[in-house]
């Protein structure tokens, strides 16, 4: 029988779990010893499997969705006379905001549930134990590099994905003669500025730590009973996701207001 | 464009000569003379005396060494010709193209049928401008009539034989034998054939 | 960890490494690239000037909006605020490349219509004059349009009361319509039109009767015409008629043209003699034209002009009626 946490009190709880987690892993990553040849082996796996393996998938889904969003955009901004104004709104809608949630959601949905269940399981296993009393310290052998794998993967996804959406859109907007260029470069430097770059990296940072963060806290919650673990995947993947959407209503309230 | 004929024309430097100024010199009155002579003499049906005239008029104008005023006089005997139904290219006048003078290049154009021309009034200048017509296809039938009617007027025996004589085809062709009886009766009355002529 | 104790579970390649450096190699590059041209295009790399235009009111102004000139950006607003004498600074940012756009003559516009924000507009009408200087001010002209609106309004209103005064009570049009009425009354009257221009009926009989003079004049003058037509009359009979002047003159005249003539006539005779001695003195037998000679003469070039007669034939063809006359 599954035993099903509910109210407020649990639920507190978990978040806090989760902060101190996150706590826990801000310091392992900003300390040294975390960064041995075994880490970094874990990390490139946890990249491989979160970034390389999905990547011409990823990048087709996204070329395919942000041409059409494009040529949306473009054609009801030229019907309603205000085709200057569609380049500002792709870059400031679609590149700003939506790819790098979507980016996140897809990795969040791929891979995040993915490291809750093998955290879950390890636990349930006795993995980490086995690992703690053998010397190696489970946060930075385990956590941390897949922390780091998924805040690189989403970043990396993102930025890919965004530079597509560039290209489509100048394409979209100017076809293939260079001449749009110039144009193009305007308002690109004005959507751009300074306070811009930086949030989109720290979003991008953000989104990244919450993909790994909150599914290993989740999986940590497991208890011994193997069948502990879906229960907590499952609350895992709603309070990641709840976060990812709080992320991002934050950046753009940050950006509006 | 000028609305003078070539008669007219070497009538009016002779009449220049007649009115008030001194006498015109005795060559222009004999071309001039001879001219006359030689339309009356063709028109009236004796080749041989039109030519021995016309020569007569050249020999006259050849005194003053002047091409153009041959070249005129050979558009004249052109002009003639062509109110004859005698559609050549006007060798005569053709030799004397390199002294002919603009007016009479313009005139040579619009005998060969190239421009067009106002007729005057009279008939030998209508008449020319029937045979132009003609020789271009540009005639309407009542204008046959008309020149067939000029040279009637003045007795011109030869002109009004080509012009019966297009009339009377122009019947036979179309069928009307009446018709092209009738004309062949006024070319016989032309020819003396139903006339008591003197006997020589 | 999981996936490396059973082997069977995930694969993996032998050049991960290599492929995931690859993957960060690239992205990384994409992101120096993607910096760079962020600052590129915020100018960073591009030398700019600076121009500042003052202005009576900023309303619509914005930072990051662009100077236009001809419909083609070149400057972008900094900083927009307030001077010392209350005026507003609005500070734009020009690259060089496009400063030559901008002369020390160039005119700069504030225009702002009903709907819709601002637009900072330079104009350069002389693009021979010397190039705006580096940190320029220059005074800017504003056009609103929203500031004609009370005035419009205002003006509305004055027009409205003009017109209800005149047509109130009181008003210029009522007493123009009275007075038109009194006209026509008049001129239902007895007199008729001319009562009701001249007003009394003792005016109206005057003008009838100074009329009628005039007429009476008119009449005896009319007797005075014809006695001159008269006098003309004769004249031209004198002049003109059989045995007037002129005829006199005229027969006169072709006397001396009938003595012309005869003269001519002679001459003419004596033409003709000279021809017909030259005739006769040519050849005696052909005294007569040799007619059958002619005939065939004739015939040869009847035949030559036997196509001509064709076409003629095709396009007109013969009709009786009309090709046959009396002569």
């Amino acid at each position: 029988m599954m035993i099903v946490r509910s109210g407020f009190g649990p639920w507190l709880q978990s978040w806090a779990r989760v902060l101190h987690f996150a706590g826990y892993a801000l310091a392992a990553a900003a300390s040294r010893a975390s960064y041995s040849p075994a880490t970094r082996a874990v990390t490139l796996k946890q990249i491989y499997f979160t970034a390389w393996q999905i990547l011409p998938l990823f990048l087709l889904f996204a070329g395919l969705l942000e041409f059409i969003l494009i040529r949306i955009i473009v054609a009801v901004s030229r019907e309603y006379g205000i085709a200057d104004y569609a380049l500002d709104l792709v870059l400031g809608a679609l590149v700003l905001e939506l790819i790098p949630l979507l980016t996140a959601l897809f990795v969040a949905l791929r891979s995040g549930s993915a490291i809750a269940t093998e955290v879950a399981l390890m636990h349930i296993s006795g993995d980490l134990e086995s690992l703690e009393r053998a010397g190696d310290d489970p946060l930075a052998v385990e956590f941390v590099p897949r922390v780091a794998a998924a805040v690189v993967s989403i970043a990396a996804l993102t930025v890919l994905a965004n530079a597509l959406a560039l290209v489509i859109a100048y394409g979209a907007m100017y076809g293939f003669s260079p001449w749009g260029f110039g144009e193009f470069t305007r308002v690109f430097g004005k959507v751009f500025g300074a306070a811009t770059v930086l949030g989109l990296t720290l979003k991008c940072l953000l989104f990244g730590a919450a993909v790994a963060v909150v599914p290993i806290a989740a999986g940590l919650e497991a208890t011994w009973k193997v069948k502990s673990a879906p229960v907590a995947v499952l609350g895992g993947m709603v309070r990641l996701f709840f976060l990812l959407g709080l992320i991002e209503v934050v950046s753009l309230a940050a950006r509006y207001i | 464009m000028k609305r003078v004929g070539v008669r007219s024309c070497l009538a009016a430097f002779v009449l220049a000569g007649c009115a008030g100024a001194p006498p015109p010199p005795d060559w222009q009155l004999g071309a001039r003379e001879a001219l006359a002579g030689f339309e009356r003499l063709y028109f009236g049906g004796d080749t041989r005396l039109a030519e021995q005239e016309f020569a007569r008029a050249k020999s006259e104008i050849a005194r003053t060494g002047r091409g153009d005023l041959l070249a005129r006089a050979e558009l004249a005997r052109c002009a003639a010709r062509m109110a004859s139904l005698e559609f050549d290219d006007c060798p005569g006048f053709e030799a004397r193209r390199a002294d002919a003078g603009p007016e009479e290049l313009a005139y040579a154009d619009y005998l060969a049928g190239g421009r067009e021309r106002a007729a005057t009034d009279e008939p030998l200048s209508r008449l020319v401008a029937a045979g132009v017509k003609l020789r271009s296809g540009s005639i309407a039938p009542p204008e046959i009539a008309g020149a067939a009617d000029i040279a009637s007027a003045q007795g011109w025996r030869r002109p009004l034989l080509a012009w019966l004589g297009v009339q009377a085809k122009r019947a036979r062709d179309a069928g009307d034998a009446e018709a092209a009886a009738r004309f062949e009766r006024r070319i016989d009355i032309v020819l003396g054939k139903q006339v008591d002529r003197p006997r020589q | 960890m999981a996936a490396e104790r059973e082997r069977g579970v995930t694969f993996i390649p032998r050049d991960l490494g290599f492929k995931v450096g690859m993957l960060l190699a690239f992205t990384i590059a994409v992101v120096v690239a993607f910096l760079l041209y962020v600052l590129y295009a915020r100018g960073v790399f591009e030398a700019t000037q600076r121009l500042t235009l003052v202005a009576e009111n900023a309303e619509g102004v914005g930072v990051g909006m662009d100077l236009t000139f001809s419909g083609f950006a070149i400057g972008t607003v900094r900083r927009i605020s307030l001077a010392e004498n209350g005026k507003a600074r609005i500070e734009i940012e020009v690259p060089r490349a496009d400063s030559k756009w901008l002369r020390a003559t160039s005119i700069f516009t504030l225009e702002r219509g009903l709907v819709g924000g601002a637009k900072l507009r330079a104009y350069s009408s002389d693009l021979g004059d010397p190039p705006l200087e580096d940190d320029a001010v220059r005074l800017i002209l504003r056009g609103d349009a929203t500031e004609e609106l009370p005035r419009m309004v205002a003006t509305m209103r004055t027009i409205l009361e003009n017109i209800e005064q005149l047509t109130g009570a009181g008003g210029g049009v009522q007493a123009n319509l009275a007075n038109l009425r009194v006209l026509t009354e008049r001129m239902a009257g007895k007199q008729g039109l001319l009562g009701g221009i001249l007003g009394t009926e003792d005016n109206a009989k005057k003008v009838i009767a100074s009329i009628d003079r005039a007429n009476a004049l008119l009449a005896s003058l009319g007797g005075v015409a014809a006695r001159l037509d008269a006098v003309v009359a004769k004249t031209d009979q004198r002049v003109f008629a059989a045995g007037g002047v002129l005829d006199e003159t005229q027969r006169a005249a072709a006397q001396a043209n009938a003595i012309l003539g005869d003269v001519r006539e002679s001459l003419k005779k004596v033409d003709a003699i000279l021809a017909n001695a030259q005739g006769a003195s040519a050849d005696v037998k052909s005294a007569t034209t040799d007619l059958t000679a002619l005939r065939s003469e004739v015939e040869a070039s009847l035949r030559k002009v036997t196509g001509l007669i064709d076409e003629i034939n095709r396009k007109w063809p013969f009709e009786r009626k009309s090709e046959i006359r009396l002569p």
